[in-house]
């Protein structure tokens, strides 16, 4: 416990300096420890905080601090620049510039520091955070050394000894300050007898009278003053100062407005910006925006010029650079909310399009991905040929986001673009391109995906298949039969000609059957049966989806000759239930 | 130079100790109060009591024993200092100037305490009047022990004054200390702004955090030197002055260490737009013309635009911009500069505007050429509460400031002649400050010895009571010479 009125020390705490007799051992588990303390806090720079290795180095340097405390009740150090000492001896020394425990505590001017017995896990964790080099993000931002965060985390079991040093010419002297305060002092004080004599000085608002209204006098707060100042108190946080200073950086922002340092201002609410993302302070961040926005919207007095000004920071608030930043501040694992972080990406403009595609492929977590594509999907909708010149990105997984997108806007002019990416070398790149000009359908999406019918990816060729139907477009028919009817088409899987022939019936409906019902009732007894056998099959399940009744029929009179439990004779009785069914073609009376 | 950091005391922050100990506190007070108006058999005793054996639970959860001590103007568990909320500022004032009244210094509290024990203990308080220098908690003891209380007794109230004045005369000097250190920081980074060189903000956080350990140990020692103006020719005084003000508001209303600091840096460079109005305007003999005028009113603006250009924004920078931004628009938003969107200054603000009209009215160069008395600018400032002012914190500001604030010279029923040194925090005693004596009763001048005035004699009655009060400057006393 604490001396009552301990004297605030001018002295740093002595420590032996000469050398005494310290075990071996004890020096050891010390050395040890300050190695140990030096790994964590280089471990916790180099990882992220959620990464599963930085727990060893966690229980190692804990164990290390209990393990001491099971002996001693304090650990004392002596800090100096290149060495530090524990009762006398030396426990850690390096010549070195870099990585040195002794010179970083050093340069803040500890001189001392004494881990006291009972010094908890939790205290542990916050003085590695406070010796832990902090993230270049806001290095420019940081008011902080070592000795003020150690103040501010306020360690119950952790005493330090600091000297400051005041560079020439800053601090004032001894001298200065008396002869900064010598006023003539006099000596004869009679004058103020007489006064007070005489009544001439006046009394202040009578106290007497304040006091006798005792609690509830000029000095006292009712309950509900109380309440309401506690109210306020409440409500100081980060957050809120930070709106205040945006408030004022948009009052100043006014009154500056045809002023030269209009520039100033917006430079400096840009900055507010960009510190705001870095902190993923989103909503504030959104405010900015959207004042931006109705501001440069004119009316507001601005000039042209002025009015430009903002658009240009509205567009640098999107830019590759910005982007970057928001992809290191959603993967940090912080807190965001994702409803303020929306907002932000709502006020951006085209500009920000190919940057918040290329995050889309940085950025981990999926419901920010899914932000990104909403917002990417209402800024791309008007602005089709800037989205679509993502699709010409060196990278495969924008190229594949951006056609991703495109599909989910189901505009016709992106067809053009994506048919340039429909033979990208990357396979997901082709599946997400297939994906999307079935999502934006028509004619010439069919087109399109007619090219894809050679590709060398089967499941890519069957997602093509899949969505011409949508495109409504007959010219399509010549193509698939060209395909059908070449010799090495039944060299493809069962599958796969499944889909054609499916596909093919669903799209060519009557115009198709004849050829459809060919193929099935087909026998070909030089190639063997599988092959043969399976193009009937096809066929077969093809013809389900004509609905007409010779279609019906022709797959009655095969399923009399299928072989019961065969391929086909399950084929034809799928598609005879299709069209035989309550819904089907029924069958002529 | 060199400085410690560390802070002497550990104050109790927001843990379940500190909740309890806030609790028995605040239901000590109620029991007295309780006790005054009801008898022991009263359903009245039945919150506070069961309320007062919770916190008692809590605090004997580490101990089967601990002590709640009065110390200064501070109370103690054991030996850590009770940080009180807003809402605790009644009952703390009232349980340590009752504990004082009757020259008690600790209650101690063992396990197990009964109800009973408490009713009769807060009846036996109320009914104690101290006998006199010689052991006063014996015999309150003794009174215990025959109403069969053996849970709670008395302990002397620690007779500190010499241990106090050699402590005081210590904490003096390191305020002194700090306080320039603080006017020499002000001065290094308002010159590196000037020279738009870059600003180093470690130093002010630092000086200001020094600050910040002094206020929370013992307010006084820094708040004399506010009353020492005047002495550079710039305004760095004036802004740690206002600091130093404003984070003794702050210490009022229980905000925390890292809180005050964010005040005391946003209060330090309140004026920071000053450093781009011309000197020879900021000192100019007389009143400004209209155009001067116009400049100095900028200042609020200048103050946003140089902040932001040292630091952009952070956590730190945005209390100060507002601080910078909103200190002149006032409580009742008609002073400058004049926005578009009209809203309540920030509480901040709100703050560093009434510790920014005390220290100017009662300095001569910053606004009034000719400074007003303490007591004229506080009488002043009292009309604009409710006004220009917030009404609220300028009570917590007169309760800080007294009376009779500091610096005020005032004449004694003894003929002594004495510099108000700190004010009494205990509202009913408002008219009882410290007072450091500059004369005897022969009117001859002493080496300033600190007394207060809320002693009393051997009889029972105050030893000395104030009868009039001056203004020091008219007769050309040096306060400097006094409060450093
Ligand atoms: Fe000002
Ligand atoms: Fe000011």
């Amino acid at each position: 416990m604490e001396e009552l009125f301990q004297k605030i020390p001018d002295q740093p705490l002595k420590q032996p300096e000469e050398e005494t007799l310290v075990p071996e051992s004890e020096l050891k588990a010390v050395r040890e420890l300050l190695q140990s303390l030096l790994k964590t806090k280089r471990a916790f720079e180099m990882y992220p905080a959620n990464n599963p290795i930085l727990a060893k180095f966690q229980d190692d340097i804990c164990r290390r601090f209990d393990d001491f405390f099971g002996d001693a009740d304090k650990l004392p150090l002596l800090i100096r620049q290149q060495e530090i000492l524990y009762k006398g001896q030396s426990v850690y020394k390096n010549t070195e510039k870099d990585e040195n425990l002794a010179l970083l505590f050093y340069k803040d001017g500890l001189r001392e520091l004494t881990f006291l017995e009972g010094f908890s896990h939790e205290e542990l964790m916050d003085f590695i955070e406070v010796i832990r080099a902090k993230p270049d993000l806001l290095s420019e931002n940081w008011d902080d050394d070592i000795v003020t965060l150690l103040w501010e985390k306020d360690f119950a079991h952790l005493r330090y000894y600091v000297v400051e040093e005041f560079s020439d010419g800053e601090a004032l002297s001894e001298e200065e300050v008396q002869r900064l305060l010598s006023g003539e002092s006099s000596d004869d004080l009679s004058e103020a007898y007489k006064d007070a004599d005489e009544g001439e000085a006046k009394e202040i608002f009578s106290p007497l009278e304040s006091i006798s209204m005792g609690f509830k006098g000029v000095f006292s707060l009712g309950e509900e003053e109380v309440k309401t100042l506690k109210d306020e108190i409440e409500g100081l946080t980060d957050e809120k100062f930070l709106d205040e200073a945006i408030y004022c950086l948009f009052e100043s922002l006014f009154m500056e407005k045809g002023s030269q340092d209009f520039e100033l201002v917006a430079g400096s609410l840009e900055s507010a910006l960009s510190y705001l993302v870095h902190t993923g302070g989103f909503r504030t961040a959104s405010n900015i925006l959207k004042r931006f926005r109705e501001l440069s919207g004119g009316g507001e007095g601005l000039s042209q010029h002025e009015a430009e000004r903002l658009k240009t920071a509205i567009t640098r608030a999107g830019s590759e650079s910005r982007a970057k930043i928001i992809a290191e501040v959603l993967n940090s694992g912080r807190e965001i909310n994702i409803d303020d972080f929306r907002e932000y990406l709502g006020h951006l403009d085209r500009a920000s399009i190919i940057p918040l595609s290329n995050l889309m492929g940085e950025v981990q977590d999926i419901k920010y991905r899914k932000a990104l594509i909403d917002a990417l999907v209402s800024l791309g909708k008007d602005n089709i040929e800037v989205l679509a010149a993502g699709l010409k990105s060196g990278q495969w997984y924008i190229v594949r986001n951006v056609a991703a997108i495109l599909g989910r806007i189901g505009d016709k002019k992106a067809l053009e673009y994506l048919k340039q990416a429909v033979k990208h070398p990357e396979p997901k790149v082709r599946r997400e391109v297939v994906r999307a000009l079935g999502m934006v359908g028509g004619p010439k999406a069919g087109e399109i995906l007619l090219e894809v019918l050679d590709d060398t990816d089967p499941q890519i060729r069957m997602a093509a298949l899949r969505y011409l139907p949508q495109a409504q477009n007959y010219s399509v028919l010549d193509v698939l039969v060209e395909v059908i009817t070449r010799p090495d088409f039944e060299e493809r899987a069962l599958s796969e000609k499944r889909v054609f022939l499916e596909v093919l019936a669903e799209i060519g409906q009557e115009k198709v059957m004849p050829f459809m019902i060919k193929l099935l009732k087909k026998k070909n007894f030089l190639f063997g049966n599988s092959k043969n056998e399976e193009m009937r099959v096809s066929a077969a399940y093809g013809l389900g989806n004509i609905r007409h009744k010779d279609s019906l029929r022709a797959l009655e009179s095969v399923s009399s000759h299928a072989k019961k439990g065969s391929a086909l004779y399950e084929a034809v009785s799928y598609s005879v239930h299709k069209l035989a069914g309550p819904d089907g073609v029924g069958q002529e009376a | 130079m060199a400085e410690t950091v560390t802070s002497p005391f550990k104050t109790e922050g927001s843990g379940p100790i500190a909740k309890s100990s806030r609790i028995l506190i605040n239901q000590i007070q109620v029991l007295l109060r309780t006790s005054q108006i009801h008898d022991i058999g009263n359903v009245a005793f039945d919150r506070p009591v069961t309320n007062l054996i919770g916190a008692l639970d809590g605090l004997f959860k580490t101990d089967t024993e601990f002590a709640l001590r009065c110390r200064g103007e501070y109370l103690y568990i054991d030996d850590t200092r009770v940080r009180y909320d807003i809402e605790d500022m009644v009952s703390y004032e009232l349980v340590s100037s009752i504990m004082k009244e009757k020259k008690i210094g600790s209650f101690n509290f063992q396990k197990p305490v009964s109800q009973d024990d408490l009713k009769k203990f807060a009846f036996a308080l109320n009914s104690f009047v101290p006998p006199g220098p010689n052991q006063p908690e014996e015999e309150f003891n003794n009174i215990l022990k025959e109403r069969g209380i053996y849970s709670i007794w008395a302990g002397p109230l620690e007779e500190a004054e010499q241990i106090k004045l050699d402590d005081l005369a210590d904490r003096r000097k390191m305020a002194k200390k700090t306080y320039f250190q603080a006017v020499s920081v002000t001065r290094g980074v308002m010159n590196s702004i000037k020279s738009e060189q870059p600003t180093h903000l470690k130093k002010v956080k630092r000086v200001i955090q020094g600050i910040v350990d002094i206020i929370l140990g013992e307010e006084a020692s820094l708040l004399g030197l506010t009353a020492i103006k005047d002495f550079d020719e710039y305004t760095y005084n004036h802004c740690v002055n206002v600091s130093i003000l404003a984070m003794t508001i702050g210490q009022k209303l229980g905000l925390d260490k890292n809180m005050l600091t964010k005040l005391g840096i946003a209060a330090l460079f309140h004026d920071i737009g000053k450093v781009d109005v011309p000197i020879e305007i900021l000192n100019k003999p007389a009143s400004f013309t209209e155009d001067e005028w116009t400049v100095v009113r900028k200042h609020p603006e200048m103050g946003v635009k140089a902040i932001s250009k040292i630091r952009g924004l952070n956590e730190l920078a945005a209390s100060s911009m507002a601080v910078a931004f909103e200190h002149h628009i006032f409580y009742d938003l008609t002073g400058y500069p004049v926005t578009r969107e009209k809203k309540m200054p920030n509480f901040f603000s709100r703050i560093v505007s009434i510790s920014d009209q005390y220290d100017s009215m009662t300095s001569a160069r910053v606004y009034a050429r000719i400074p007003y008395s303490p007591d004229k600018a506080l009488s002043l400032m009292m009309e604009r509460s409710g006004v220009q002012l917030d009404p609220l914190l300028f009570k917590i500001f007169a309760n800080i400031i007294g009376v009779y604030p500091i610096g005020t010279l005032v004449m004694l029923d003894t003929r002594e002649l004495g510099l108000v040194f700190e004010s009494n925090p205990n509202p009913e005693k408002l008219d009882r400050p410290k007072v450091i004596l500059i004369t005897d009763s022969s009117g001859k001048r002493v080496a300033g010895k600190t007394v207060d005035l809320s002693e009393t004699g051997q009889a029972g009655g105050y030893r000395r009571s104030i009868i009039k009060a001056l203004d020091p400057k008219k007769y050309r006393i040096n306060l400097a010479e006094y409060f450093l």
